[in-house]
């Protein structure tokens, strides 16, 4: 039988928002859970109740909510319950600690943890919260519309607790939870949202992250393989959370998990052999190393056997794969009139798997000195088409093609040079002509009259 | 125009980085804009804050219709809420 100790205050103001939650609500979901709790309600939250309910061997955790400051929390009347410099005993060496408190991490906590308390949590600031203020029993955190968001978050705690898992995974749920809330509560408050997110970002584990509630049951582990490929053609990410649930005792769990990639969830059943495994696709817009936050939560099963739950979690960095291309000019034809030479260049992208590149810029230039410029873009086979006109001098007929391709996120950048051969300016080549046979003539014509 | 939250933190900020250029009474009338344009269930409701320093108890609940007037009468609140609002340690 595991037992906890629930502190609640009930004297002013923040105790009577806060606390019937604690009688009504928390006590009765710990109760389901197997959790046979103490409960050190109004005038019997003080010192010595508490200091006597710890010594109870099946006590292995307190909470509550109760103000706080830098090296103590004060129960009923601000009487102090716990203070730094306090004879903590040995019974204190089997309670994990974690109360809603302002400013205990600061000293009170570290301290307490020095003593032999194995596991503790406190915040390091204020802890802020809003509340709608109706009238309440405490039975259901709906009563309260804006206070209901932090006490889900808050216990989330102390329910994973009596689950069996260990406090540093209930810990993280805890922070997981105060970050769905903070949500939840952004479509309605976004005020409360930000509070949600200060206490969250305030709270603080010390002690041992291993340390377990004597849940009976047969404890399990998470094995966990993570592979990554990240498709740049396809601007997606393929994250496989593969994995095995092992039970500490050599048996085969069963049941489910649920695998989490960021805000992206599923269920998955496990296997015979109590493996697990899930592809996620995930698309993003920019090619750019990516952090994933990946968790599976096994939430235990029970049915001759009670296989008690556990949960872990990592971080996965995917960088950016880039491939490089080749563009081609595969066909210049020209054509002349006049001074104007008219070009036609047909051309192809394709990357280093020969796979056509669709949708993207290629500037073509007409070199002769100055450069000509026309934008062209790859269609879905990665062909370009562009047309130019160029005036160029009588006797010129040669010009340099270049097709240029200045890449993005994804694709290298490439280049081709080709020459382009084009006939000279005949009509004005014949017009000179005509006027050098005609001079001649006339000079012919000078001279023999001499 | 109504004061949104996220303006009011703005303005905290402004206040804790550049206390020149914005006053607190600048900052007490963005935050009566901005209890004045919350729905009425809210505007009844509560923001709890607790401050306790040493063993000078400072316990607040404070009804949203009382922050401005809290604000303005309590310097040690004022200083540790706008430190909060702006994101900073208190």
């Amino acid at each position: 039988m595991v037992k906890l100790v629930i502190v609640a205050p009930y004297y002013e103001e923040v105790t009577q928002l806060w606390n019937p939650f604690l009688k009504g609500w928390v006590k009765s979901e710990l109760e389901k859970r197997g959790a046979q709790v103490i409960l050190l309600w109004a005038d019997d939250a003080n010192k010595e109740k508490l200091f006597e309910a710890v010594k109870d061997p099946d006590v292995h955790g307190v909470l509550g909510a109760a103000h706080g400051w830098e090296r103590g929390i004060v129960g009923q009347y601000n009487q102090v319950l716990i203070q730094v410099g306090d004879q903590i005993g040995p019974e204190w060496k089997k309670i994990c600690l974690n109360m809603v408190s302002c400013l205990v991490a600061q000293e009170l906590i570290p301290w307490l943890v020095e003593q032999g308390v194995p596991s503790a949590v406190g915040e390091v600031t204020e802890y802020a919260f809003t509340s709608d203020g109706s009238p309440r029993d405490g039975n259901d955190p709906e009563e309260d519309q804006l206070l209901k968001y932090y006490l889900r978050a808050e216990y989330t705690f102390w329910f994973r607790m009596a689950e069996g898992y260990t406090a540093g995974q209930a810990y993280k749920q805890m922070l997981e939870e105060y970050e769905i809330q903070a949500r939840e509560a952004e479509k309605v408050d976004e005020e409360t949202a930000y509070w949600l997110r200060y206490d969250a970002s305030n709270r603080k584990f010390f002690g041992d992250p291993n340390f377990v509630l004597p849940v009976p049951g047969v404890k399990t582990q998470i094995q966990l393989n993570i592979t990554t490929i990240r498709d740049p053609r396809k601007r997606k990410d393929n994250i496989t959370v593969a994995g095995k649930v092992v039970a500490l005792d050599g048996s085969v769990p069963k049941g489910s998990v649920e695998i989490w990639v960021n805000d992206l969830g599923t269920v998955v059943n496990l296997d015979d052999q109590g493996g697990f495994t899930y592809t996620f696709t995930i698309n993003w817009l920019k090619n750019e190393e990516t952090l994933y936050h990946i968790s599976v939560n096994y939430p235990g099963w029970s049915n001759n056997v009670r296989y008690l739950p556990t949960y872990i979690d990592t971080e996965v960095s995917v960088k950016p794969v880039t491939l490089p291309t080749k563009l081609t000019i595969e066909d210049i034809e020209t054509k002349r009139d006049g001074p104007l030479v008219y070009f036609n260049i047909k051309g192809k992208l394709v990357d280093k798997d020969g796979v056509p590149v669709p949708g993207q810029k290629i500037n073509v230039y007409v070199g002769n000195g100055e450069l000509y410029e026309t934008d062209a873009e790859t269609n879905e086979n990665g062909e370009f088409n562009v047309s130019i006109e160029k005036s160029y001098p009588v006797l010129q007929t040669k010009a340099t093609v270049v097709a240029r391709f200045s890449g993005d996120d994804v694709y290298q950048s490439s280049e081709d040079i080709e020459t382009a051969n084009f006939p000279p300016n005949w009509d004005v080549i014949k017009t000179l002509l005509a006027a050098v046979a005609m001079v001649a003539t006339v000079i012919a014509i000078i001279l023999a009259s001499l | 125009m109504a004061t949104t939250f996220g303006e009011l933190r703005e303005a905290a900020k402004q206040l804790v980085s550049q206390p020149m250029t914005f006053s607190v009474d600048d900052f007490i009338h963005k935050v009566e804009d901005w209890v004045n344009s919350m729905p009425e269930w809210k505007r009844n409701g509560y923001f709890g804050f607790v401050v306790r320093i040493g063993n000078i108890e400072r316990r607040y609940l404070v009804r949203y219709t009382e922050l401005p007037k809290v604000l303005r009468e309590d310097p040690v609140f004022r200083e540790r809420y706008i430190r909060a609002l702006a994101g900073l340690p208190t």
